[in-house]
């Protein structure tokens, strides 16, 4: 059964993999599409095909009760679904779709894909679908935004974009793809850091959290064993201390650092590390960025912050 | 989109389409149906609230219930039309998402196809025509954003107007078939001649001006007014006051045309019947040839297969000579009188003894009717059970059925077989449309006695009435007959009368093109289609190829002027439609340079480009304009690809 699972995911990426090759090649400039004869796709749809049977059905009870009215309503009928075909494909021929977005965003803020449509006549009743997101499009032009909600940081390849339309009858299915192409980038959600909300926190309950000492912070899971405080942990065993990492202790401004963690300790700490990097951005300090393994030399800028968001990203 | 809008233009449409299906509904199911419509109409005005799916399946299942109950009484088909609408009317009481309307929809399509088995006649075709466009908008409605947008329509209309030749088309070219299998038919109160024949059932028929059928002749020509006897039915029972058709009379054999008589000229002509209920048709005197669409039947008629529910068109051939004798046990039924009417058997033994042969026995009871004072009336006094010897001795007056009545009993009781015909006589004849219009009021009964294997025609109305056959019925009645007989106040306007005359005139050329279409029509036009491309086939292909050489021509012209007189603005905005979007007043060699500006890719080739564009226009360098012709038509993909700059406006 898994390997039947398996085939089936393998051809589905395979068809995909292709069908986006075949759209490249007939999008000569890839960062508008245009679309023609070439890349539109016409079908019947689901309503299309009961249309058909009911044709079928007025020509049996035509035949049958030689009639020839019914048989001219079923050739009338027959022939609108004929002329329904051009007028679907019609509607969106000549369409060109160009995507403006910046591509980027933080964990927990939805991506914005702009669509900027333009077309010599106005097109009625485009859908365009992405990953179970649906945006009607009317007229002739005109920014269309699809909203991508995003989980997880890191670097995606953009979804495909499905343009579909079902004008004038629903008879007619007409749609084509926005080729999956290029990526995009999610980073970390700025956080303020943790200490002072800690901080703010043990002031307002001060009960209930336990006073600690600068160099201590409760554990969250991912914090080195190596940093537990064994002593407090016998006294508190349901809240755990660990001691501060060192470069809290000496921390120089202009570079941020990673520890190394793992899991929501490291996300916290890369959250922190991007408020802090847009917080000295903002402020024009030049700065540079420290991971586990790898190092950005000082700067600024945009590209540079891009560039050290983007590491975040990875991390 | 489901919006009340929908809702209303919904309903609105259901009411069309209940009266378009009330020929099948009693007069209960409409009502209750129309309560359905008037609930949806108040829906559709926000009075009251949808219904629920299960209270709309628990009303539906109630309403079949009745329906099913009542199966008998409706027929078949007529109950699938009941349900039909049920389920259309139910669905908009509970329509809530757009599948459902889009089912809605559907079923409507069906139910309009329906509606064209009930009317077929071209006015009401044109309603129904209409509310297709109804019901497509409908459907246009649920698949778009906005209501028709009918000013944006022109640049839609030549795709809409290939609908028409598409269609017309597949009607004319489609292939045919005959009926696949037998279908439940429309019951309905039959029109036309009944099975029996009493005192008063013709003149009741000649009340109403219905077209009963029409008629064209092959040749053009219809044959003399006092031959046009079209045969329907043969009554061979008689129980002293009505006569009937005889119970076994479809299953006697069917006699073959003897060839000694095929040398007698035959006419062809076809005939359009309108919906009767019934299956009997017409023919003339004797058919010969007869359609493979309907039966012969013994005593030369023909019927429908099923009973005729809409128009049909059936062509026939017949000789105008008398029907020969099946059987003889035909002649045998036909000799029986019963023992009833003893004054006229008494009658008829004392005639037969001065004229013992039959031609001549006939011609005495015609004298008879002529000498004597029988009088030709539309409203004759009631008669009794004894019907023909009160006629014969004491009322005196009657209409044709009185006289072919009392006339083959006579011929019966003088041992004469005989019967009594029934069917139409006479009938209008447009010279203009060709056709022959027969109507109800020319209903007719006639008689036919047999001498010698062969059965002879006998109209006793010809003798008390001759202007009844030979100038039709409104003539030979008196005055206040007549008045009883037309509206007076729709004869009096002769512009109504006119306009009535030409209608039915064009329901005559619908019934024969539009309705009369078939297969043998079909294989006809398949055939001279054929016969048009073998005879001019070739000259045809000639035509072709010299309009396109023509083409050729003009576009090798078209070219040439391009190349060598064509201005250099317009030759540069021919190539390069983005030139076409600069703003006024910026030369084309600045706006060529904006152009490689903000096309990177193609920077080097537009700059050569205005490089030679310059040379032509301002050194007047010939030689740099056929080279940038040349390069103009050879990349002229390449220019439609242009990005354009700011300010460009499209």
């Amino acid at each position: 059964m898994s390997a039947l699972n398996w085939l089936k995911t393998q051809m589905k990426t395979r068809f995909w993999q292709r069908l986006d090759r075949w759209l490249l090649k007939r999008h000569p400039k890839p960062e508008c599409y245009q679309f023609n004869h070439s890349t539109l796709l016409v079908f019947p749809s689901r309503y299309g095909f009961w249309f058909l049977l009911l044709l079928l059905l007025l020509y049996l009870l035509g035949t049958n009760y030689q009639n020839n009215l019914v048989l001219l309503l079923a050739y009338l009928l027959l022939s609108i679904f004929l002329v329904t075909i051009w007028l679907a494909w019609k509607n969106l021929s000549g369409l060109s779709v160009q995507l403006t977005s910046k591509q980027s965003t933080f964990c927990g803020t939805p991506l914005q894909l702009q669509l900027k449509c333009s077309s010599s006549h106005p097109v009625v009743a485009l859908d365009f679908i992405c990953e179970q997101q649906k945006v009607t499009f009317n007229g002739t032009s005109e920014k269309c935004q699809l909203t991508l909600p995003v989980v997880r940081r890191g670097c995606f390849p953009l979804p495909r974009i499905q343009l579909i339309s079902y004008f004038p009858f629903g008879l007619i299915r007409c749609w084509s793809y926005l080729p999956s192409q290029g990526e995009y980038w999610v980073f970390p959600t700025p956080l303020e850091p943790r200490q002072q909300a800690n901080q703010i926190e043990a002031e307002q309950d001060g009960q209930q959290q336990p006073q600690l000492p600068d160099q201590l912070k409760l554990y969250q899971s991912g914090d080195s064993v190596r940093h537990l405080y064994w002593k407090r942990l016998a006294r508190q065993p349901h809240a755990p201390v660990v001691r501060a990492a060192e470069q809290q202790i000496t921390p120089d401004p202009r570079w941020v650092v990673i520890p190394e963690l793992k899991g929501p300790a490291l996300e916290q700490a890369l959250s922190e590390a991007c408020h802090q990097m847009l917080h000295l951005e903002q402020a024009g300090i030049s700065y540079g960025l420290k991971t586990p393994g790898s190092q950005i030399a000082l700067g600024s800028g945009a590209l540079h912050l891009q560039q050290c968001l983007q590491r975040l990203a990875l991390c | 989109m489901l919006n009340l809008h929908f809702q209303r233009h919904a309903a609105l449409l259901q009411l069309a389409l209940l009266l378009l299906l009330w020929p099948a509904l009693s007069l209960w199911s409409f009502l209750l149906l129309l309560g359905f419509i008037s609930f949806a109409a108040l829906q559709s005005f926000d009075k009251v609230p949808k219904l629920s799916l299960k209270t709309a399946n628990i009303v539906a299942a109630l309403t079949a219930t009745l329906f099913v109950l009542s199966i008998r009484q409706f027929g078949a088909m007529h109950f699938l039309m009941h349900i039909l609408l049920l389920s259309a009317l139910l669905r908009l009481l509970a329509l809530r998402h757009h599948g459902e309307a889009q089912q809605l929809v559907w079923v409507h399509y069906f139910i309009i196809g329906c509606s064209f088995l009930f009317h077929q006649s071209m006015t009401l075709a044109f309603v129904i025509l209409s509310t297709v466009a109804a019901n497509l908008h409908l459907h246009y409605l649920l698949f778009s954003p906005e209501p028709v947008p009918w000013k944006r329509l022109s640049r839609t209309t030549p795709y809409l107007l290939w609908i028409i030749p598409v269609w017309l088309g597949l009607f004319l070219l489609f292939p045919r078939l005959s009926p696949l299998w037998q279908l439940p038919s429309s019951q309905q109160a039959i029109s036309g001649l009944a099975n029996d024949i009493e005192p008063g059932s013709i003149e009741q028929l000649v009340q109403s001006d219905a077209t009963a059928f029409r008629v064209s002749f092959d040749n053009g020509v219809p044959p003399p007014q006092s031959q046009r006897y079209w045969r329907a039915k043969v009554f061979e029972q008689f129980d002293g006051r009505r006569w009937s058709v005889e119970r076994d009379f479809s299953k006697r054999s069917l006699r073959q045309s003897d060839p000694a008589t095929s040398a007698v000229e035959s006419i062809s002509y076809q005939i359009i019947a309108e919906a009767s209920y019934q299956q009997s048709l017409f023919s003339l005197a004797t058919p010969t040839q007869v359609d493979s669409s309907i039966e012969s039947l013994p005593a030369g008629l023909v019927q429908a297969k099923r009973p005729v529910t809409q128009r049909i068109s059936y062509r026939l051939s017949s000789q105008l000579r008398g029907v020969m004798s099946t059987d003889q046990r035909e002649s045998e039924l036909n000799q029986v009188i019963g023992e009833h009417n003893p004054q006229s058997y008494r009658f008829a033994q004392q005639l037969s003894q001065r004229y013992p042969e039959p031609h001549h026995f006939a011609e005495a009871v015609l004298d008879h009717f002529r000498q004597q004072a029988f009088y030709y009336t539309l409203n004759p006094p009631r008669l009794g059970a004894q019907s023909v010897d009160d006629f014969l001795f004491n009322t005196r007056s009657g209409f044709c059925g009185h006289y072919a009545s009392a006339t083959a009993l006579l011929l019966r009781q003088a041992g004469i077989p005989a019967r009594v015909v029934g069917g139409y006589q006479g009938g209008l004849w447009y010279p203009e449309q060709n056709y022959l219009l027969v109507r109800q009021r020319d209903a007719h009964a006639w008689v036919e006695y047999l001498v010698e294997e062969q059965w002879h025609q006998l109209d006793p109305t010809a003798a008390i009435a001759p202007e009844r056959v030979l100038s039709g019925l409104d003539e030979s009645l008196s005055d206040a007959d007549r008045l009883s007989l037309s509206s007076p106040w729709l004869a009096s306007v002769p512009l109504l009368n006119q306009v009535r005359l030409q209608l039915l005139h064009l329901d005559y050329y619908w019934s024969v093109w539009v309705l009369g279409f078939n297969q043998q029509r079909q294989t006809a036009l398949w055939q001279s289609l054929y016969n048009a491309w073998r005879d001019y086939g070739r000259t045809g292909l000639y035509v072709v190829a010299g309009l396109l050489a023509l083409l050729c021509m003009a576009g090798l012209w078209y070219l040439y002027r391009l190349k060598t007189k064509t201005g250099s603005y317009q030759l540069m905005l021919r190539f390069i439609p983005a030139l076409r979007y600069k703003p006024e007043g910026m030369p084309v060699s600045q706006a060529l340079a904006r152009l490689a500006q903000s096309n990177p890719a193609l920077a080097s080739e537009l700059n050569s480009t205005n490089q030679l564009y310059q040379q032509w226009v301002f050194a007047s360098d010939q030689q740099a304009r056929t080279e940038l012709f040349h390069r103009l038509k050879t990349k002229h993909k390449t220019w439609k690809r242009l990005q354009l700059p700011d300010g460009f406006q499209p």
